[in-house]
């Protein structure tokens, strides 16, 4: 089958920056004054990372803390773009890299359903149809028409969690938003994303959660320093993850 | 799938899903401002309102302005210069407010800057919605087929608006102190727009430099149709044009090219 996610050598680099200017009075001033100039030096967060994801498939993605798995997200979503190397996405993508982007606290949970909707790139049709089941999924009940400041920490992922799941799109980029709300709701999202999956969508997850990716996911790649290390079937990377931890002397 | 029509149907798509987009953030300003305040959207006509007296009382009773219908004239001048303004300001700030937004969402980033101008535009349609009838009324204005010219002109305006606020919205991420630039040259460009005076008062050597300010053109085209009946002279809607087009194909290049690099500059 033809994959729905091709990356091929992709490499980014980010400019590290001291002195850095930001105002346009700094650029004119070190004109004249040198030692203020802005000094670059590279940082590749990426190097040479290529795979290709199948439709239907859970994807893994694991590493410690800054080896390049949200970058990595955002090259495929197409918030970056890559230094070099080319990705190729077909089909509809949703970013979760984080729940209910664009919510105003001063807006009701119903009013933040549209703006965060529309994000998803749906139209006011689109969201109207999905509304009921959003505030269903959710459990607000009758916080939805209450302002989302006056919502808890968890009762606003519930429900950023809650629209992602209506999006319906080809691919999911998921990165670390697992740990939502209690453990029915968490259960609840689980099966959830059991049913997509039975739909061919495909999942793309970076997460810490190792038991996670074993239990769920079919492959997986191992990041460290922004390359791929290691890359295959989930159990066997995760087996490769624990080793190199256990190596390092840390403990999950 | 065709190609071509893969093509044009994401093209359509990009433009349903920024016109959504576009409306939800208009929405969500609106909401959001009013929210919590006694009187509303009513206070953002109030800050216009005000100031319109006290320039009016000032220009034409201590200064003595000889314009005829001045306030009919100084009314749609004040009205075009605020807009254009205050859209150009939060403009060039959109981009970093809405942070979160472009590092984690996927969407088109022109939605930035034009729900800022929409915004803006929303006040602006009202306050011209309470004054063109007075103005028509009371104060001079003219009922000719010319008054068709004014929706044109502005219509024009609007458009221009939307091109230096795409410009400076792309300015606005990779220099910080674009906000302190236009807090400086807002007021110069002010005083460089015939707003209480006509092109004709300035002194010979000053009127190349108001000649070439792109807002005397649009001010002198609206207050023409609007104030003498007349259809605007073919210098004025020639420059206007002039400047949408050149400002339109420079302002969606800017913003083309640098776009893409928004995410990782904020």
């Amino acid at each position: 089958m033809l994959p729905v996610i091709t990356c091929e050598a992709i490499s980014k680099s980010f400019v590290l920056r001291a002195n850095r200017q930001y105002l346009l009075k700094d650029r004119v001033l070190a004109w004249v004054r040198p030692h203020l100039r802005e000094s670059r030096q590279a940082f590749w967060a990426l190097q040479d990372v290529s795979f290709a994801v199948e439709p239907g498939e859970a994807f893994g993605v694991i590493g410690p803390n800054g080896s390049g798995k949200t970058t990595l997200l955002r090259i495929v979503a197409g918030i970056f773009q890559p230094t070099s190397g080319a990705v190729r996405a077909r089909g509809r993508i949703a970013p979760l890299l984080a729940l209910g982007v664009g919510f105003h606290p001063e807006l009701t949970g119903r009013e933040n359903i549209y703006v965060n909707a529309a994000l998803f790139g749906f139209t006011t049709r689109e969201i109207m149809e999905v509304e009921e089941a959003i505030v269903d999924f959710s459990e607000l009940g009758s916080f939805i028409d209450a302002p989302t400041k006056n919502y808890s920490s968890g009762m606003q992922v519930r429900l950023g969690f809650s629209i992602a799941l209506q999006v319906k799109p080809h691919i999911y980029l998921i990165d670390e938003v697992f740990a939502v709300g209690d453990e029915h709701f968490q259960q609840k999202c689980l099966w959830r994303l059991a049913e997509e999956r039975l739909a061919q969508r495909t999942f793309v997850i970076a997460t810490h959660n190792l038991q996670f990716v074993e239990e769920t996911c079919d492959r997986a790649a191992l990041m460290v320093r922004g390359r791929v290390v290691a890359i295959g079937a989930a159990k066997e990377v995760v087996r490769r993850y624990r080793k190199l931890l256990g190596d390092e002397g840390s403990v999950p | 799938m065709n190609l071509t029509d893969g093509l044009l149907s994401h093209a359509a798509r990009r433009l349903i899903v920024s016109r959504t987009l576009v409306k939800y953030l208009v929405l969500k300003e609106i909401k959001v401002k009013s929210r919590g305040t006694y009187f509303g959207v009513a206070w953002t006509l109030m800050n216009p309102l005000f100031t319109i007296i006290v320039y009016f009382v000032v220009f034409r009773h201590v200064f003595r302005v000889g314009i005829p219908n001045f306030l009919s004239f100084f009314i749609m001048g004040f009205l075009m210069w605020t807009f254009f303004a205050r859209a150009i300001t939060a403009a060039a700030r959109c981009v970093a407010d809405n942070e979160n937004l472009v590092k984690q969402a996927v969407f088109p980033l022109e939605v930035l800057p034009i729900s800022a101008v929409l915004y803006h535009l929303f006040h602006h349609a009202v306050a011209l919605g309470l004054a063109l009838p007075l103005v028509l009324a009371f104060w001079g204005g003219k009922l000719t087929l010319n008054l068709l010219w004014v929706g044109v002109v502005l219509a024009g305006f609007v458009c221009f608006t939307m091109a230096v606020a795409l410009w400076l919205a792309t300015v606005g991420v990779f220099f910080r102190d674009t906000q302190d630039i236009l807090e400086v040259g807002l007021p110069m460009l002010f005083w460089a727009t015939p707003v209480f005076y006509s092109v004709g008062m300035a002194p010979e050597y000053l009127r190349p430099i108001l000649a070439a300010n792109p807002l005397s053109s649009f001010l002198g085209a609206v207050r023409t149709a609007l104030l003498e009946g007349r259809m605007p002279s073919g210098a004025q809607l020639g420059l206007a044009t002039a400047w949408v087009a050149v400002m339109l194909v420079f302002g969606a290049w800017v913003f083309a090219r640098y776009g893409p690099r928004f995410a990782e500059e904020l």
